[in-house]
Formats: structure tokens, sequence, C-alpha cells
């Protein structure tokens, strides 16, 4: 019994003593920081937006705005017979900003504040680290402070990209002649994490988004090294972006404002600094068919990293091309197909849509297209001509995209040059291009700007919804393709009405859109 | 008469040190007025006067939600690892508290073999704690939300309860029945919140839709999407009212019927007036017989006055991609002719019809909302229910005979749940579950309803 009291009394005393400074025994220190701890841990984070804009298999972005642009374009005829998971009826049909924004336009919104948040956090720390006057990480070697720069100009390119991708599809096209003062969507550029903030947001103008893009890009091309092997932790090191990627989205970014010599500026640099790493000595074909860290086609300056081992590998290309994700063979959801008015162009089809002498003599059209003259799925579909460019590596459904080819910046170029009168250099670059695909040479008295246009068709159709960019670039009118003349007419400049609404839940949840 | 009191003090990891503790306090009194000299009745056996106050909080939210979380993808789900923003943090949120002051009667008759309970009640919720939906601009790699405390709420109720024993020789028979009814309303949300008559408006996590709304003076978790006006009798297509939003923050139809295209199905959300997943009535009964060795008992369950949103009846009712079952009810109830008062609209692929949002024919297809998004309350339906939850017969052996057969005793039984549901609600089982981040009841095709099972018992002490 005493025995009992002892323990009794021992027990209490503990429990008294505890009970005393009860918050300490509770306390976990916990401010706000960021998760990583040295630049190897960083790498983490700055891999993330790559993860997300390879994640969703039906909504991932770059495969928005290639089904969607192409879709769009003149050079898409859309078969209504195998309307798949997409809203290509009202791409085709060109609804814009009168369609409810769902399917991939609601998905791929989504996904790109995903990864517009995932390059904020670990940007903020580097800005933390700069104001503070203090090195993000203690004790960085030099090769761990050139990794960082590296990292950065990673985080800015993709954030860079992400709107990139926001301001063509949910507001209407950059307007050189005008104030481009309308605001569709969130712009950040901070990381925040206060809901008044996350709930009422400030939406940039056109102008302001474009200028956040150049910015980004900018300063990206300026850390970002030309070969990055060293600095990235990464077999596929082409998935991760390097200085000559920057300067390719700077191209695009200004070719499309209409600022031809900066553009024509960033492709002498891609060409002339680039020469050792990329060429177009390979057959077209090299650039689609690798799976993961095989290796790239040698004119590849971006693409995805698709090492997924999940199920969560994009599949969206099915719906514009030619063949399943899985498998090399016709997709059941394939609906959009080459028009006939652009193979007619091209010189692709004669006009009875037979196949031509000339089509059978372009490599691109051997390996990167597809005819069908009697459709598998159905007799009714008539012979028509699909892009072959997707899921042709040994592992389909893990083929790596290209996302900025060698031959882009050529054209780009090409186009450029010729509008300056510099009809010589035009048909060098041209002819870069029509030499790797098996074709004669276009002297520069014969050159006009129509071969060009032609020759981007054949080179870049369904990539990145490169006809509309390349027509919006130019300023020209983006033509019905295949439609009915009775119903629709050519999209003229500025393309005021060309652009998709953001989805509705973003209306409901961001106060911005009420005020 | 008793008094009892208490106080107590919590505190819990979940929260900042600022936050963490909180002081709870409760107390009650009785007083039994048939204990008392001045008390004198046949009938009345007991009579009891009761009130009482209690404080609670309430502490049903994730660990971590302070501060912001990352974690890292594995190898599992990506090639190359990296760090996944999960979820944006809250410092400032604290303990929900909830305040109940509850007045009753305890009553039991002539010896007490009808007996219960009537009480009335108010309960206090003060700042409320909720999951809040946030744009898809925030990017929150793990779910768009943030947990706060929105606001304040207030639930008032009458419940009521009787047991009898109304039989007990031969035949026994015990009764009992139970109900209560409770309506509850927003009283505050933070400032923020309140703004613009905006409200919080919530979406499913699954669905990417807003479905219900939080605001001052509404119940929690009101519905909110456009009002279906049936179906256009000579184009077979949906209709909605048209809706004016007041310069209080209210709805209102402006008496126009409109085509419920997306566009109109999306401009014209209405709050659906008091129209929430929450039951106003619960309650049950339950009745066993006994006579001689047989016995029979059933509890019956009910509810009634919520809404459930029949996500399964509009897949099956929506011929479009993805679909794998469609209901028969597409060929006997939907539109075919005009001039047809149909309840269904007429059959199309892909919810297009040809008619504009002004309701003129065109000639390309124009959508009129989706299966998951832009919907009406064409398939929002009553929840009212009466299900017989439980039934057992039973036989025992009468114990000479069980002595016989040297057992104690030996008892079969034969009991089967959810036998029957009396509902109007034209889904599995009207019985669902209301999220906690919604308010909002929504059965959909992996909603699975409770099964019916039957037992067979044979119960022998020896």
């Amino acid at each position: 019994m005493n025995n009992i009291k002892k323990y009794l009394i021992l027990v209490f005393i503990t429990l008294t003593g505890i009970s005393c400074d009860q918050d300490s025994f509770f306390e976990l220190e916990r401010p706000n920081q960021f998760p990583w701890s040295n630049v190897s841990e960083f790498e983490l984070g700055v891999r993330e937006p790559y993860y997300l804009q390879n994640k969703d298999p039906w909504y991932h972005p770059f495969g928005t705005i290639a089904l969607k642009n192409f879709t769009e374009s003149d050079i898409a005829v859309f078969i209504p017979q195998f309307v798949g998971a997409s809203s290509s009826a009202d791409y085709y049909n060109r609804k814009f900003s009168n369609a409810a924004c769902i399917n991939e336009m609601e998905g791929a919104f989504s996904q790109l504040y995903l990864m517009i948040t995932a390059c904020n956090g670990p940007l903020q720390l580097l800005a933390d680290a700069e104001e503070a006057g203090e090195d993000p990480f203690p004790s960085m070697t030099s090769l761990e402070k050139d990794k960082i720069d590296q990292f950065k100009g990673e985080l800015l390119f993709m954030r860079g990209l992400s709107y990139w991708y926001l301001v063509r599809m949910y507001a209407p096209p950059y307007n050189p002649n005008g104030t481009n003062d309308g605001r569709y969507f969130t712009l950040r550029r901070e990381f925040v994490n206060s809901s008044e903030e996350l709930k009422n947001t400030t939406l940039g103008s056109v102008a302001e988004v474009y200028d956040a893009i150049e910015e980004d890009w900018t300063e990206a091309k300026q850390l970002l090294f030309e070969d990055n092997t060293s600095v990235v932790n990464e077999l596929n090191v082409r998935a991760r972006a390097n200085k000559f990627a920057a300067s390719a989205m700077l191209m695009r970014l200004y070719f499309i404002k209409g600022e031809y010599s900066k553009a024509e500026a960033e492709c002498d640099y891609i060409i002339n600094s680039g020469s050792s790493m990329y060429d177009l000595t390979e057959d077209p074909i090299e650039a689609f068919n690798k799976n993961g860290a095989d290796g790239w086609g040698k004119e590849v300056i971006w693409q995805t990293a698709c090492d997924e081992v999940s199920g969560a590998y994009g599949r969206m290309e099915s719906i514009f091309s030619r063949n399943h994700y899985a498998r090399d063979a016709q997709s059941s959801w394939s609906s959009q197909a080459m028009s006939y008015s652009s193979m007619i162009q091209v010189g692709w089809m004669d006009e009875n849509h037979a196949e031509t002498e000339e089509a059978r003599n372009d490599k691109r059209y051997t390996q990167l297209y597809y005819r069908y003259e009697v459709d598998p799925r159905s007799d009714l579909v008539p012979p028509l001509v699909w892009s072959y460019k997707y899921f042709r590596a040994a592992d389909a459904r893990r083929s790596n995209r290209p996302l900025i080819r060698l031959a882009e910046v050529y054209l780009t170029r090409a186009i450029i040059r010729y509008n300056n009168n510099d009809k010589s250099g035009a048909a060098s670059d041209l002819n870069k291009v029509r030499g790797r695909a098996g074709l004669n040479d276009i002297s520069a008295e014969d050159i006009t700007a129509e071969d060009i246009h032609n020759e981007r068709i054949k080179e870049l159709a369904t990539e990145n919804g490169d006809r509309t960019y390349y027509l919006i670039g130019l300023q020209l009118p983006i033509g019905i393709g295949d439609r009915d003349a009775t119903k629709f007419s050519a999209i003229q400049p500025p393309y005021s009405e060309y652009y998709w609404q953001v989805p509705q839940s973003e209306r409901d949840q961001n106060q911005a859109y009420n005020n | 008469m008793k008094f009892v009191e208490s106080i107590r003090r919590d505190g819990i990891s979940k929260f900042t040190p600022e936050n963490r503790w909180a002081t709870f306090a409760s107390g009650s009194a009785g007083w039994i007025i048939s204990e008392e000299d001045f008390f004198k009745s046949e009938a009345i056996s007991m009579l009891k006067l009761r009130g009482s106050y209690g404080q609670t909080g309430n502490t049903n939210i994730p660990s971590g939600i302070t501060s912001d979380y990352y974690s890292v993808r594995t190898s599992s789900t990506l090639g190359i690892p990296s760090t996944e923003f999960i979820s944006v943090g809250n410092s400032d949120i604290k303990w929900e508290t909830t305040s109940t002051l509850d007045f009753g009667v305890d009553y039991g008759l002539f010896n007490n073999r009808i007996n219960g309970s009537l009480a009335y009640y108010v309960q206090s919720v003060k700042d409320m704690l909720l999951a809040v939906a946030l744009p898809y601009s925030a990017g929150i790699s793990g779910g768009n939300i943030i947990w706060q405390n929105v606001g304040d709420m207030e639930n008032r109720g009458v419940e009521f309860n009787v047991d009898a024993n109304i039989l007990n020789g031969d035949f026994k028979w015990d009764l009992g029945f139970n109900i209560s009814y409770n309506k509850n309303k927003i009283k505050a949300l933070d400032p923020d919140s309140d703004a613009n008559n905006v409200g919080i408006t919530q979406m499913e996590a699954d669905e990417d839709q807003v479905i219900t709304i939080f605001k001052t003076g509404l119940p929690l978790g009101n519905w909110y999407m456009a009002e279906s006006a049936g179906v256009d009798p000579e184009r077979g297509i949906p209709m909605i009212y048209e809706v004016q939003v007041n310069d209080d923050g209210t709805t209102s139809h402006t008496g126009n019927i409109i085509p419920a295209t997306s566009d109109n199905l999306a401009n014209n959300r209405m709050i659906l007036d008091g129209k929430t997943s929450l039951p106003k009535f619960v309650g049950g009964f339950n009745s066993s017989f006994a006579y001689k060795n047989f016995d029979v008992a059933m509890n019956f369950s009910f509810a009634a006055g919520n809404y459930i949103y029949n996500r399964l009846l509009q897949s099956t009712l929506t011929p479009n991609r993805g679909v794998r079952a469609l209901s028969n009810k597409l060929l006997t109830e939907a539109w075919q002719n005009p001039g047809d008062n149909a309840k269904w609209p007429r059959v199309v692929m892909n919810v297009q019809h040809y008619y504009d949002d002004e309701g003129n024919a065109t000639e390309d297809p124009v959508t009129y909302g989706t299966e998951e998004k832009f919907i009406s309350s064409m398939y929002l339906e009553k929840g009212d229910y009466l299900k017989l939850k439980n039934l057992t017969v039973g036989y025992t052996l009468p114990v000479r005979i069980a002595t016989k057969m040297k057992m104690q005793s030996m008892r079969v039984a034969l009991s089967a749940t959810n036998l029957f549901t009396l509902t109007k609600f034209s889904g599995y089982d009207p019985e669902v579950g209301v999220n906690q981040t919604t308010g909002a009841s929504l059965v959909s095709y992996s909603s699975i309803p409770q099964a019916r099972t039957y037992s067979l018992g044979l119960n022998i002490n020896f």
C-alpha cells in the first residue's frame, strides 16, 4: 500500500512538472518556409513545372494549344463522326469566347496556374535571399552557384512559358497598333499564400502580360547555360531549358508582336552560336521517334520529358493526328486531319485530292504524315492526310515531343529576311529546310512569300499551333480552309474576338472579376 | 434541484501557439418537480425541467494547415522526383466554438410506462471552420482550397421523443418515436466574403462546378444553380428561369423563361430559396412485439426537407462521351414531337440543340451545358424518405424443451436491414452523406447505396 502511495505521489509530481509548461510541450516552431535546404533539393522545385506541363493526359498545355490552334486554323479539317473527348467542334466552328470554357480549355487553364505557382515558390526563395544580401543556401561551391543561375533561368523560362500559353489562349492576340489594355486573367509573379490575395487577384493587361513574359525570358536567356549538361541532374537534358531555348521563345515572342528585327537577332544567335549543337542533317523523323533519355534529334532545341512511369503521359495528340497514343495505328478518336485546301496549296494533293509526285518526294510527307485512301474506321471518311508526328518512338505513349526545332528558326528568319528584301538570305534559310526534306533549292530570283508560308505548313503543321501563330505574327488573315464559305469568313487582324473565356469557376471564385 | 458546472481548457497542436488554447464552460440545472412535496398526480409519475449551457470546440480539420505544405513526388508516379505544392497554410486558424443552450422537459406517465422528453435548443457556432474554395489561379497542386474561420452560424431546433410500453401481458408491445427539427442560418461571414454580397461559393472537388453558396442570412450550403423550368413543349429543349441579381445580392426571377444554353446556365444562377442538403426533420420510430416465445422488432428512420443533386440521373439521361449506361427513361419520358409535355428534353448527343440563347433556331449546334458543368435544378430532387432500417423476427425455444435438449436457451432470429424505402427520390438511396466542404449531397455513378442484408441467427447457450 505504501508503495502505491509513493508511485501516486511520483506520478503527481511528474504530471505537475510537465503541465506547468504546456506550450513548450506542444511547441513546434513552424514559420512558413520553403522546403528546399540545399542546391540539389532546390532542383526538385525546378523540375516540378516541367512535370506539371507534361502531367495531365488530356489537358497538358502544350497539347491543348496545339489541338486548339491547329483545329481553329485554315489547315485543319474536322471529321465530325469521330468527335473525341474534346471541344474540337467548338474550335473548328470558331466559337471562341462564345463557347463554354470546358474540357481542355478549362483543364489547361488550371494546369498553367499550377505551373506558375510551382515557379513562383522557388523564385521567391531566391528573391528573398537576394533581398537579404545572402546566398540562397549556405556554403555554396562555384558549381552550385552556376546551378542556381541555371535553375533560376529555368524557373523564369517556365513561368514565361505558362503566361505565353495563357495569353495566346485566353486573351486576344497582341495588337502591334493597339493599346492591348484588356484584362483577362491573373498576372502573378510573386509567391502568394494569403487567402485575400488568392481570392482577389490582379488581372494583368495583355500588354503587361507580354512585358512580363519578355522580362522573364530575357533574364532566363542571360542566366541559362548554352550547354546545360554539367549543371542539371537529368539524363534527358534537352527536356530542360538552355540558353537557346530561351532565345527561341524570345524569337517567337518578338515575331508575334511584330518586332521582327529583334526576332531575327534571336534567330541569328541560335543558328550561329548553336551550330555545334543543332543542325538539320538528320531525317525529319529523328526529332519524333525518341523515348525518354534515348537521346534527341539533332535539330531539337527543347522537348518534353516523357519519363513517366505512371499513366500520366499525354494522349491528346491522338485527337489531331493519326496515331493512338499506345500504338502505331489509327486512333479511334482522331478527328482532325489536314484540310484539302492546305494540301492542294502546298502541292501534296491535286485538285481531285489525289496524292502528288511532289508529296512522295518529300521526306516529311513520307515520314511525318500519313495518307489514308480508306479510313480503317469508316469508309464514309474520304481520303485524308493526317499528321503522323506523335507517339512514334518504340514505346509510343512515352515518345518525347519536340517543342522547339531548328527548322522553325530557319523558317522564321526566312520570312523576316524576305520581308526585308533579303531574298538571297531568305532562299538560303528556306533551302536549309527544303534540302533536309530531300527537295530542290528555290533560287533567290524565284522565291516568293508563298513558298515560305507553304514550307512552314509542311514543316510545322500541328506543332505548337504554329499556323495561327505564324499568320498572326505576320498580321495576315486566318483563312477559312475547308469550311463553308457561306457561314465562315477569314479572321482579320487585329483578331480581337479570337480568344477563349477563362473558366466560369475562375470568374466565380476570383473577386477580381466581380469588381 | 441540482446544478452542475464545469470549466475546461483545451489545447491542440493543430493550431499555432497564439490560437492553441481555448476555455470552454458548461453548466446545467435540473429540477425534478415530481419529487417535490407539493406535486401530487396519479398520471404523471415523473416530471423534470432541465436546462443546460455547454461550449465545445471543433478541431475536425486536417493537421498541418497552419503553414504551407510541400511533398516530394516519388518515382512511382514520376520518372524524376519533384516537389509538389500541396496546400497553402493559414496561421490565423483557430478553434471553432459551439455554444449550446437548451431547455427541456423530461416526463414519465402512468408509472413511467410512457416516458420521453421535449427540448428546445439554440446552438451558436462561432468562427466556423471551412475549407474555402480558391480560384484556379491560386495554382495549388494539392487542391485550390484554404482552411478558414469563415464566420458564425446558428442552429435552432426542437427535439421530441416518446417511448411507450403499451401492452405488458402475454402480448407485449413497446413503441418509440423521435423527431427533431433543425433550422440553420449563417449569421455572419468574414468581411471579405460578405463584400459585394458575393458570399462563398463552393464546388465539389471532382466536379469543378460551383453548386452551393455560403452567405450571411442563408442556411449553410444553399444550392446555387440555374432553376429549371422544364422542357419546352414545342422545341424539346430544356428551359430555365431568367434571373436578376438585386442590389442586396439576392436573386429573383424576371418572369422570362429562356433556353438552358451554357451561357444562360452560367449567367442565370440562382440562390434556390431555402434549398439545402441538410434535412429539416429527422427522426425514427421503433416498435417491438412479443407474444409468448415469438418476438418482432422493427426500426424506421426518416428525414425530410433536404435536396440531393442526382448526378447519376443526369449522367444516364445525357448521351455523350464517356457514358457507359443510359436510362430507359430516354425512350419513354423524353420529348419526341412538338406538343409533347415531356419530363426530359429531346435526346441529343453531347447536350447540343439547334436553338440559341434566345431560343431562335440555328444551323450550328449550341451546347446546353455539359454533364459536369453548367447545371440546372432539373436533376435536383427532394430527399424525403421513410426507411425500414431493421426488422427482426425471433423465436425462443421454451425453457423446458431447451433443458431437455441439454441447453439453457435457444433463440432463432431472422433479421433484415434496409428492407424498403418510401421516397420520391429517383436514385438508389436517399440516405446520402453531406460533403463537409460544400454542404452538398450529391450522388453519382460511384455512390454506392446501402446494402440490404438478411441474416439468420441461431443463439444457443449451454
